[in-house]
Order: structure tokens, then C-alpha cells, then sequence
């Protein structure tokens, strides 16, 4: 498509130009490991994630203690905070209803991701 | 050393990538229009559930056995797809994809192909299997190994070479089918092994040059090239979900099917000349029948409406009002779209009609890249795609390709 033709002065910024914010710059850093997932519930509310939050979760990345993970828990996924202590794994949930989730071996547990970020809009 | 990453039972694993309660469950993924097995997990294979078995003949099976089923969702397959060859690449450097779920890389050498496996599985969720050789035959082979191994890789070494082959059966050989399977049998060549001793010319003279070319791998001398051979015809055609017996909806599946076809050419950046259509009823049926009719462009073209124009003018042709079962479009004569012969004595008004329309198909292209195959259609297609005309039942959600279809997670 054809521009409009510039005329009078040219832009003093022209030698500037920049590309524009870019979300997927800041929230895909490893784009082909990286799944959205939809959080449903409440137990993460202290932490900030809400019901209905798209969770950013990237498998690539080695989880660590206080993580934000998405683990496969008992046949089903769980989002919670991952605390490691000495040989000890717990799920941590972010709000007073709910109780820890102490892993044990029997348990059929495997994490699925690190939650990178979260993202929410309120009007479309 | 070549390499080959395959993705284990590809489709089945897609469908159970969100759907940790079916970890080691029996999935089974059906063909387009729901018709036949087309992919199934190892759980399914352990029930001897078997690949292309009917719908309606596994039915009780599926059933006892609480096996899963779905539709084909291809939208989240090449997805899936593309994140492992990104992945594959981002590790490996150069690779070859070769169909939807196995890539030939070259080894590095400073990879250890039991890291590189873990990390494929783990950055995508999807389980591969790993085979390096010295051949991409043999990394079949390599792969095949590697496949029923704990660790899900295997290099096959030169040394090992004569003690796998002599275990390998001539009909499991990539490139040699069962038919000359059956062949090489009736003269006592029974695994992979005997075939590296036969002489040349014998192979030549049995095998013709493309089987030549597997035994040269499988002594260890590469000869086997993958670039994607150009297209030739492309068809466009399936049972309908539902009978069609009145013109306009007729009209309507052909004119997807033309859409469909013309989308396909220029992603190969092909025209077509010649288009052929043919609708079918029921075969099993005593009035079963077949019409089928052909027309010749007046140039060769990839341009949407004149398809659709050139399909539906065959269609009226053909029409008798019958019980349809389903419709298929064939597109041949094809010649690459940047070498267009023109036609004699084109005028100049011509030349630029032409070009206008080229233009044209490039933009709704990028449109319906960018927003969806639903977007930009042309009215005779009463704003259906090929996917509309067919039963999918089964569909799982287009988990990593559409908004709304995000997996849930309880939190």
C-alpha cells in the first residue's frame, strides 16, 4: 500500500525509530515451551492470581523453591506456590481455606511448569 | 551421524497433553469424518486395537475398555508439532522435518542423545524417541531401537550395525513396502542383513534405483534425499456429515472444497489447470452413483472465485438429484505459480487482470492467516470451511490455537 507523501520538514526523530512494546518480547521468552493455561478457583488469592487469570506457564525452566508452578497432582492439574525442604515437596495454597498438599511418594505427582506471569484484562 | 526425532503415538499424546487424568489411559484418534482409528496410544495397542480398523467395528471394544476417543484436531497436532521442531532445532542446529511428527537432524557431537531426548520431552510435554546412525535408514532403524529402551534413545553404532540388521525383517526396512517384502522373501532374504549381501545389479534389477538407494544406506552410504517432491495434483473431498441431495448444498461443498484446494496450491505456490469433480452416493447401495466430470482452464490459476467459478459449472453438469454421500475436488496440471505460461496474443488489460487477482489471493491469504479460515470467504461457500462438511463428533478444544479454549487448571 501507498504511504501519504510526505511534504515540509522531515522528521528530526525519523533517525530514532523504534519498534513498538511488544508483549510477546515480555511474556513468551521461550515461546515453543510455553503453554497458556486458565486458572479456575480461589486458592491462590493472596498471591494475586484470580479466578479466570490466563496463566503463563513455562515448561522449560528448572522449578525452584517459592516457585509458582502447575503441577499434575492425582490425575488432574493443580496451580500452587512449590516449597522444598530438605527431601520434603508441599503445595502451598495462597489463601487461608486451603491446606497444604504434602507430596508423597505414593502420590502420582509430576509438575507440568513454572507459572512466568499471569495475564488478566477487565473490558474488552 | 544422522539423527532421527520421532514423536511417540503423535496424535494420541497431543490429547492427553491436558488431560493428565488420561496419563495411562487408552486414547484413540479417529480420520477425518470420524471414519477409522487413525492413531492410537500404547495402552490402546496393548488391547489390540488396531490402526485403520473401522469406527463401527472397534466400537464394542472401545467401549468395554473405557477407551478414549477423538476426532482428528489438526489445528492442535501441527501446532504441537511445530513447538517440538522448534525445540529440536533450537538444540541441534540444522533439521529435516519429515512428516508431522519425526525430524532427521545432524548429530552434534557435543550432545549427549540422552539429554538432548529429556529435553525435548520436558520442554514440550510430548514423548519422542531418538535414533542416530550413519544413514537416515539406519537411523530408522536406530530409532525403532531406541523406541522400546527406558531411555528412548539409541545410537547404533558402525560395529553394531551387522548384529541389529541381522534382527531387522525386510518388510520393516523404511522404503521397502510389504509388497516387495513378499517379493524379497520368495528369495530367501528375510532380514535387513541378507539384503546388505545381495550384488548390485540384483538389487537394481529387483529393487529398481529407489531400492538401490535403501540397501546403499543400509550399508552405511547415504543416499536417500527428503526435500519435499514438487506437488503434483492435490484433492480435496470426504463424506459428507450428513446426506446432500438438493443442487444448492452441493453447491455449497464445492465451493469449500475449491476454496480448499486454491488455499493449498498457493501455500505450494502452485496453479492449477484442470479440475476435476466427482460426487458419490452410498456404494453399497443398488442406485449407487458416481458422476464425475473434468474442465479445462483457460490458464493456469490459483485465484479463489475462478475455481470455485470452474467447480461449480462441472457441478452443473452433473447434477441429478440423488442421495450424495460426499463430493471430492481434484486439482492437476499444476505448474508453479512464478512461471505462468501465458497465452498467446494476451492482451494487455489481461495481463493486468491477472496480476490484480494475484494480488488479490495474497491478501486474503494473509488475511486468513491472521484471523481465521472463517474471515474472508467467498459467499458461494455459504461461510463454511472443509471442516464444516465433516462429522467430528469427538473434537477435543483447540487448546494452544484459540482464547477460548485454554486448558483449566484448579487452582
Amino acid at each position: 500500500m501507498d504511504s501519504t507523501i510526505a511534504c515540509g520538514f522531515p522528521s528530526p526523530a525519523a533517525d530514532s525509530k523504534e519498534n513498538s512494546l511488544d508483549f510477546n518480547e515480555l511474556l513468551l521468552k521461550h515461546k515453543s515451551s510455553t503453554y497458556c493455561l486458565r486458572a479456575s478457583g480461589r486458592s491462590l488469592e493472596n498471591s494475586g492470581i484470580q479466578d479466570g487469570d490466563i496463566l503463563i506457564v513455562d515448561k522449560s525452566l528448572s522449578p525452584r523453591n517459592n516457585d509458582l508452578v502447575v503441577a499434575e497432582y492425582q490425575g488432574g492439574f493443580t496451580a500452587k506456590r512449590l516449597k522444598i525442604q530438605g527431601d520434603n515437596i508441599f503445595l502451598h495454597p495462597e489463601c487461608d481455606d486451603f491446606e497444604d498438599i504434602i507430596i508423597s511418594e505414593k502420590d502420582s505427582f509430576s509438575l507440568f511448569g513454572v507459572i512466568t506471569g499471569v495475564v488478566r484484562t477487565y473490558r474488552n | 551421524m544422522i539423527g532421527l526425532c520421532d514423536c511417540n503415538s503423535f496424535y494420541a499424546t497431543c490429547e492427553k497433553l491436558f488431560r493428565p487424568e488420561l496419563r495411562n489411559k487408552p486414547v484413540v484418534v479417529l480420520s477425518n469424518n470420524d471414519g477409522c482409528i487413525v492413531a492410537l496410544s500404547k495402552e490402546a495397542k496393548n488391547l489390540g486395537i488396531k490402526r485403520g480398523d473401522p469406527l463401527y467395528n472397534a466400537k464394542e471394544q472401545l467401549e468395554k475398555n473405557n477407551v478414549e476417543i477423538f476426532s482428528s484436531n489438526y489445528a492442535l497436532y501441527q501446532n504441537i508439532s511445530d513447538r517440538v521442531m522448534d525445540v529440536l532445532k533450537s538444540l541441534v542446529g540444522t533439521i529435516m522435518p519429515y512428516s508431522i511428527d519425526e525430524a532427521f537432524f545432524i548429530m552434534p557431537q557435543n550432545i549427549d542423545v540422552e539429554d538432548l531426548r529429556q529435553t525435548i520431552v520436558q520442554y514440550t510435554g510430548i514423548a519422542v524417541s531418538i535414533g542416530v546412525a550413519r544413514t537416515k535408514t539406519l537411523a530408522k532403524i536406530a530409532n525403532h531401537v531406541g523406541k522400546e529402551l527406558p531411555s528412548g534413545a539409541f545410537i547404533l553404532q558402525e560395529e553394531m550395525e551387522k548384529d541389529i540388521l541381522k534382527d531387522i525383517p525386510v518388510g520393516e526396512i523404511w522404503g521397502i513396502g510389504s509388497r516387495r517384502a513378499v517379493l524379497l522373501n520368495q528369495y530367501g532374504i528375510r532380514t535387513a542383513y541378507d539384503l546388505t549381501l545381495k550384488n548390485d545389479i540384483w538389487i537394481k534389477k529387483q529393487l529398481t534405483i529407489t531400492g538401490y538407494a535403501t540397501v546403499s544406506e543400509l550399508r552405511g552410504i547415504p543416499m536417500v534425499n527428503i526435500d519435499n517432491p514438487p506437488l503434483k495434483s492435490t484433492c480435496s473431498g470426504i463424506s459428507f456429515s450428513q446426506i446432500r441431495s438438493e443442487y444448492k448444498e452441493l453447491e455449497e461443498a464445492i465451493a469449500c472444497h475449491c476454496t480448499n484446494i486454491a488455499n493449498k496450491l498457493i501455500k505450494n505456490g502452485m496453479n492449477c489447470q484442470m479440475i476435476s469433480i466427482n460426487l458419490f452416493t452410498n456404494r453399497f447401495l443398488e442406485d449407487y452413483i458416481a458422476p464425475c466430470a473434468v474442465i479445462k482452464l483457460a490458464e493456469p490459476t490459483n485465484y479463489i472465485p475462478t475455481l470455485i467459478k470452474a467447480g461449480i459449472s462441472v457441478l452443473k453438469k452433473i447434477y441429478k438429484k440423488a442421495n450424495y454421500k460426499g463430493c471430492r475436488v481434484w486439482a492437476t496440471e499444476l505448474t508453479p505459480s512464478d512461471s505462468r505460461q501465458m497465452q498467446l496474443f494476451i492482451s494487455e488489460e489481461e495481463q493486468k487482470r491477472i496480476a490484480k487477482q494475484d494480488k488479490l489471493s495474497l491478501i486474503v491469504n494473509d488475511i486468513t492467516q491472521i484471523y481465521g479460515r472463517k474471515s474472508l470467504t467467498c459467499a458461494a461457500t455459504n461461510n463454511m470451511t472443509k471442516n464444516d462438511l465433516m462429522s467430528r463428533e469427538k473434537l477435543s478444544p483447540c487448546y494452544t490455537t484459540k482464547w477460548t479454549d485454554l486448558p483449566i487448571v484448579k487452582i
